[in-house]
């Protein structure tokens, strides 16, 4: 191989190791818009807050995981609690505990890239709640016999509810979402009780109606955990 | 964040917009006895004159529930703190004393109205001057029923 071959032969080999490079990474351009992040995406519900402004006697909060396991499929778990306290003329009341909510969402949007996390899903949610309640400082007024007195009546109960579900999630930044639910719940018990009926259910709200609505909006970090 | 702060509004708006309610139920629960005479053997609901009653209580003084009235039907309100409700009967200068025995549940009316009680009655005993018979109706007295059911009939 004489000297002016082997020029022609390196400067083609350096055209085409540069063209390959080109290509290539045009090629991985390309792969990374395709790329889907997967991962848990936690959340807390900031709507619990606003609570504290317009009825401070309710507390609480929730925490939401979920998970794109299948495209548009998100199973979800949302774990939380609540409580109430306030006062009577005859009495006072008091109520806390936890509640579960265990579903599925499902994405309504269509997705042009894969690289877009946004969504716009439709749910459902079977939620339950394990409470304590009680009163305190029972009185009966009674001007003939005296007032009947007691000092405590307390009972640890479990509710019960299914949900509709539908919201948005949307990806402010990069792994972030803010994003709202609208929830229509169907109470299937709110816990027997044939002394004291419950005043609140923890996760579905006010024990007297047997449907419900409630609004949460969430902040959400998803862990980015696979690209694929 | 200006929709967060939108969301806000509203569900502060949504949640003050809730009203608290006024309880205008009367929840003492009273047992109602009407009042018979036996005349040839058939009873008859009769008017009484004459008629006096008050309940016997613990370290109370004694208060007429009825003052020499002309009755046909009494209530008794029943005692809360006790399994037993005595009173005394008056008619002119006779008298007897009748005691109620009962149970006695407390449960929660609404958040509203609060507590009362409902009754179940036990037994009924009496001493037997100037009344024949009390016969049991309607064992359950409730707080929220009508003052029109009647529990017990007392034939003189």
């Amino acid at each position: 191989m004489n000297l002016f071959l082997l020029k022609r032969l390196t400067r083609r080999s350096i055209s085409g190791f540069i063209f390959s490079l080109i290509l290539l990474s045009s090629f991985k351009a390309t792969a990374q818009d395709t790329l889907r992040t997967f991962g848990p995406r936690l959340g807390i519900d900031m709507a619990r807050f606003a609570y504290l402004f317009a009825d401070p006697r309710q507390k609480g909060t929730a925490l939401s995981l979920d998970f794109e396991v299948y495209k548009n499929i998100y199973p979800a778990l949302e774990l939380g609690f609540n409580s109430t306290a306030f006062e009577r003329e005859t009495f006072s009341y008091a109520s806390r505990g936890f509640f579960g909510r265990i579903g599925l969402d499902y994405n309504l949007l269509p997705v042009k890239d894969r690289s877009v996390h946004h969504i716009i899903y439709a749910g459902t949610r079977y939620g339950t709640g394990l409470f304590s309640h009680r009163a305190e400082h029972i009185i009966t007024p009674d001007n003939y016999w005296g007032d009947y007195v007691r000092d405590e009546y307390r009972n640890n109960l479990t509710g019960h509810w299914l949900e509709l579900n539908a919201g948005i999630r949307t990806e402010v930044a990069d792994n972030f979402f803010m994003g709202w639910t609208v929830r229509y719940m169907f109470l299937i018990s709110a816990g027997k009780d044939e002394i004291m009926t419950p005043y609140l259910v923890p996760g579905y709200g006010r024990a007297d109606f047997n449907r419900s609505a409630g609004i949460s909006y969430w902040i959400m970090y998803r862990i980015p955990l696979i690209k694929k | 964040m200006r929709s967060f702060t939108a969301f806000l509004i509203t569900i502060i708006a949504l949640v003050a917009c809730t009203t608290q309610d006024v309880c205008d139920s009367d929840l003492k629960a009273s047992a109602v006895a009407s009042l018979y005479t036996t005349r040839n053997g058939v009873p008859t609901d009769t008017i009484i004159s004459g008629f006096s009653l008050y309940g016997i209580r613990e370290n109370l003084p004694d208060s007429l529930l009825y003052d020499s009235a002309n009755v046909s039907k009494l209530q008794l309100p029943l005692d809360p703190n006790h399994n037993k409700s005595s009173f005394v009967i008056s008619i002119r200068e006779q008298s007897d004393t009748i005691h109620i025995h009962h149970e006695s549940t407390l449960y929660l009316v609404s958040y509203t109205c609060g507590f009362a009680h409902n009754y179940n009655i036990q037994s009924i005993d009496h001493t037997g001057h100037i009344i024949q018979l009390i016969e049991p109706v309607n064992e359950f007295v409730l707080a929220e029923e009508t003052n029109e059911k009647e529990h017990f009939r007392i034939y003189f």
